[in-house]
C-alpha cells in the first residue's frame, strides 16, 4: 500500500469504492465541514474537499480536509495548478501528510475569469500530469522536483480527474493514459448522463490497459430541476447529458425525485460496466439526497 | 597518411609575413592561402565552408591590435572566430579546428612556426568525416 | 510582432493635462501594423486633442513625428530638436519605444499612448492574435507550431484540459482550444506520437520569470579595446 488510506484499501481490495464531496463554505468558521462531515461520514469511503472550486474563494482544501479527518472522514484533498506554483504544492503536500491526509486530487483547475476574483494573476506553474509526476517522486523517491531529499515521505494515494466528455475523444483515453504514466493511482471522471459514450470510452480504456493500472471511479450528480439539467448541457464545458435526460427532468411531477431516480439507475449501469471499479457522487449544495443514494443503491454499510 | 589540408585567411598587411627575407612564400602545398582586403572580412560562413570542402584546420590571420588598417578590422575577426568555434563545439567537432593568429608584418619565423604547430594538430584530429567520403 | 491598442482618449487627456506643447510619437514597425501608433494613427490622436483643446478655448501646439522604431537609440536620438522644444512626449509605440525615449531623454515625461498587450498576428485586417508566450524555452517543435503557453489559457504542457469542448475554450467559446488545435496539427502531420510522452515541469527561469531577461550574443559585442580603436 502506498499511503494506507481507507480509500486505497478498499480499491486495492477489489470492493467496489464510494467517495463523494463535501464543499468547503465561504467561510471562516469550518463548522459547516464538520456538520456535513458528521452527516456523511458512513456514506462513503472518502471525501473530497473542493480547492476554491469555480475560483471562488472558500475555506481551503487543506484545511477543510483536516477538519474532515477530525470527524472522522477520510478526505479526498482537491488541489488545483491555478494559484499555486511548485514550491507551494509541494510544501502544501508536505503539510497534508503531516496532518494524515492520505489522497490528493490533482486537477488543472478552473480558470480564475469562472471565479470571484477575475482579475488575479493564476499561476499555472505545473500543469496537473506534471503535478503527479512531481507528487510520485516526492512519495516514492523521497525528493522533491530537482533532487533535495526529503527527511521524510509523504503518504499519499494520488488520484487525478478524467472527462471522457471533452474534446477531442479521440484523444481523451491517451491523455488519461498519460495521467496513469504520471503516477494517477486512481481517476475520479466528470459526470456521467450519457452512458453510451462512457462505455466506448470505457472499451477504449480497457483495450490499453489503464483499468489495470489504475482505479476509475465514474461521476454522478443527481439533478435537481429541469434547469439543472438544461444548465448542465449548454452552459458546463465537457459535459454531454442526453435529450433524454432533460426530457424526463422536464416531465417529471417530482423533479427532485426523478432526479434521483436517474442518478440511481446510472450508479447501477455503471457499476455493470467493467474497469469502473467505484462511484464519485457530486452533490455540492445537495449533500444531504448522499445518505438516500447511497442506501437506496445499497451500497452502505461502507465497511 | 595524407597531409592535413589547412585553409588559411590572412589580410592583406599581415600577407607579407608569409614571406620570407628572400621575398618568397614557402608553405606546404596542402596549405592554401585566402587573401583578404582585411582579416575583418572573414566571417562564420567562409570559416565554416572551408571545413566542409575538406579543410582539417582554418587559421585565420590578422594584424595586431591597435595595428589594423582598417582600425577594428582584426577586433571583428576575432569575435567571428569565436562565434566559428563557439558553432563547432555545439556540432561536436574540436574547437581548435579554427584559430586566430595575430602578427606584426615582420613576424615570418613565428608565423612559419603557427603553421607547424596547426598542422601537427591538425594530423592528431584528422580530417573531418564527411558523407560523401574523406575530400 | 508586438500587438497594442491606443489608451482611452479620457485616460490620454489626463496624461497630457496642463502642457501647451505635446509632442505625438509614432513608430513605423509593430503599431503600424496593428494600427494603434503608425504615422495615421498619430495625426487622429493629434487631431482630436487638438479638437478637445479648443473646445476648452485651451492653448495647445501639437506636434507629430513618426520614427522607423522607436526601441532603437539611433532613431530616437534624431528627434531631439523636437523634443526639446515640448513640454511631454505622448509616445505612441509599445511600451518598449515608450521606455527608450525614456532613457534617451530622462528630463522630459514620456507618456504611453498605447497599452501594449502581446506578440501576435494579424488574422485578418484589424484582427489580432497572440501566438508567443516568450518563455525563453520553445517547444514549437513538440506541438506542431502552435504555442501552448500563449495559446492555451492555462499554458499547459500536457493538455487539454477536461474543459475543451467543440474545439472551443472553456474561458471563452471564442477563443479556440489551443490544445485541441496542437491535437489536430500533429494528426496531420501524422506525429501525434509526440503527445504520448509528458513533458516534465517547466523551467520557467527563461521565461519572464526569471526575472527581467538580457540576452547577450556574444560574438556581437564590442569589447572596450575595441569600442576605444574605434573612437577617431
Amino acid at each position: 500500500m502506498k499511503a494506507g488510506s481507507k480509500l486505497e484499501a478498499v480499491l486495492e481490495s477489489g470492493r467496489f469504492a464510494v467517495t463523494t464531496e463535501i464543499g468547503p463554505p465561504k467561510s471562516a468558521s469550518a463548522e459547516p465541514i464538520r456538520k456535513k462531515a458528521r452527516t456523511l461520514r458512513e456514506c462513503a469511503d472518502a471525501f473530497n474537499l473542493t480547492d476554491n472550486q469555480t475560483a471562488i474563494v472558500r475555506l481551503s482544501s487543506l484545511a477543510s480536509s483536516a477538519v474532515c479527518l477530525q470527524e472522522g472522514a477520510e478526505p479526498v484533498m482537491q488541489m488545483t495548478c491555478r494559484d499555486r506554483n511548485r514550491i507551494a504544492m509541494q510544501s502544501d503536500l508536505l503539510g497534508a501528510s503531516a496532518l494524515g491526509i492520505r489522497n490528493v486530487l490533482c486537477l488543472s483547475g478552473d480558470h480564475q475569469t469562472f471565479g470571484n476574483q477575475k482579475e488575479a494573476k493564476n499561476v499555472y506553474d505545473l500543469d496537473s500530469v506534471q503535478q503527479l509526476m512531481v507528487f510520485r517522486q516526492m512519495r516514492d523517491l523521497g525528493q522533491v522536483w530537482g533532487g533535495d531529499v526529503l527527511e521524510e515521505r509523504p503518504k499519499v494515494f494520488l488520484g487525478a480527474a478524467a472527462n471522457p466528455f471533452a474534446d477531442p475523444f479521440e484523444f481523451r483515453v491517451a491523455r488519461l493514459a498519460k495521467k496513469v504514466n504520471a503516477g494517477a493511482d486512481f481517476i475520479q471522471t466528470q459526470a456521467i448522463f450519457d452512458l453510451d459514450r462512457f462505455e466506448r470510452f470505457m472499451a477504449m480504456v480497457r483495450e490499453r490497459g489503464l483499468d489495470r493500472r489504475t482505479h476509475i471511479l465514474a461521476g454522478v450528480i443527481p439533478l435537481r430541476s429541469a434547469n439543472a439539467a438544461r444548465y448542465m448541457k449548454t452552459k458546463v464545458s465537457g459535459m454531454s447529458v442526453p435529450d433524454e435526460v432533460v426530457d424526463r427532468m422536464k416531465g417529471a411531477q417530482d423533479p427532485k425525485k426523478e432526479g434521483v431516480r436517474i442518478c440511481e439507475e446510472t450508479i447501477e449501469r455503471l457499476r455493470a460496466v467493467p474497469g469502473v471499479h467505484g462511484v464519485h457522487i457530486m452533490a455540492i449544495g445537495w449533500e444531504t439526497i448522499v445518505p438516500t443514494i447511497v442506501q437506496e443503491c445499497g451500497l452502505v454499510p461502507r465497511s | 597518411m595524407t597531409e592535413p589540408a589547412v585553409a588559411l585567411f590572412v589580410c592583406r598587411s599581415a600577407r607579407t609575413a608569409l614571406a620570407g627575407p628572400d621575398g618568397v612564400e614557402a608553405l606546404p602545398p596542402e596549405v592554401q592561402v585566402i587573401e583578404l582586403p582585411c582579416s575583418g572580412r572573414v566571417d562564420e560562413v567562409m570559416m565554416l565552408r572551408a571545413l566542409r570542402q575538406g579543410a582539417w584546420a582554418v587559421m585565420v590571420v590578422g594584424c595586431l591590435d591597435g595595428n589594423c588598417k582598417n582600425r577594428t578590422g582584426n577586433y571583428q575577426a576575432r569575435r567571428r572566430v569565436d562565434e566559428a568555434r563557439s558553432l563547432l563545439y555545439q556540432l561536436g567537432l574540436e574547437q581548435d579546428r579554427v584559430r586566430m593568429f595575430s602578427v606584426a608584418s615582420n613576424q615570418h619565423a613565428w608565423l612559419m612556426d603557427a603553421v607547424e604547430r596547426v598542422r601537427a594538430s591538425a594530423r592528431t584530429w584528422g580530417p573531418i568525416r564527411i558523407l560523401e567520403g574523406d575530400r | 510582432m508586438i500587438i497594442a491598442e491606443r489608451k482611452d482618449l479620457g485616460q490620454i487627456l489626463k496624461m497630457v493635462e496642463g502642457r501647451e506643447r505635446v509632442l505625438v510619437a509614432g513608430c513605423r514597425s509593430c503599431v503600424s501594423i496593428c494600427h494603434a501608433g503608425g504615422e495615421k494613427e498619430v495625426a487622429t490622436l493629434a487631431e482630436a486633442l487638438r479638437l478637445k483643446a479648443e473646445q476648452e478655448r485651451r492653448a495647445l501646439s501639437v506636434t507629430e513625428v513618426t520614427v522607423e522604431r522607436q526601441c532603437e537609440k539611433e532613431w530616437v536620438r534624431e528627434l531631439a530638436p523636437l523634443v526639446s522644444g515640448s513640454d511631454i512626449v505622448l509616445s505612441m509605440a509599445c511600451g518598449v519605444g515608450v521606455q527608450v525615449m525614456q532613457e534617451a531623454y530622462p528630463d522630459i515625461m514620456i507618456v504611453p499612448g498605447l497599452n501594449t498587450s502581446n506578440m501576435g498576428a494579424p488574422e485578418e485586417q484589424g484582427i489580432y492574435m497572440e501566438k508567443c508566450g516568450g518563455c525563453g524555452d520553445c517547444v514549437l517543435h513538440l506541438t506542431g507550431g502552435i504555442c501552448p503557453v500563449a495559446r492555451c489559457s492555462k499554458s499547459l504542457l500536457n493538455g487539454p484540459c477536461g474543459g475543451s469542448q467543440d474545439g472551443r475554450c472553456e474561458v471563452n467559446r471564442d477563443l479556440p482550444c489551443g490544445w485541441d488545435q496542437i491535437y489536430h496539427s500533429l494528426e496531420r502531420l501524422g506525429r501525434l506520437d509526440l503527445l504520448e510522452g509528458n513533458i516534465p515541469p517547466k523551467n520557467w527561469l527563461p521565461s519572464r520569470s526569471g526575472g527581467p531577461r538580457r540576452i547577450i550574443r556574444a560574438s556581437i559585442v564590442q569589447g572596450e579595446e575595441e569600442k576605444a580603436e574605434g573612437k577617431p
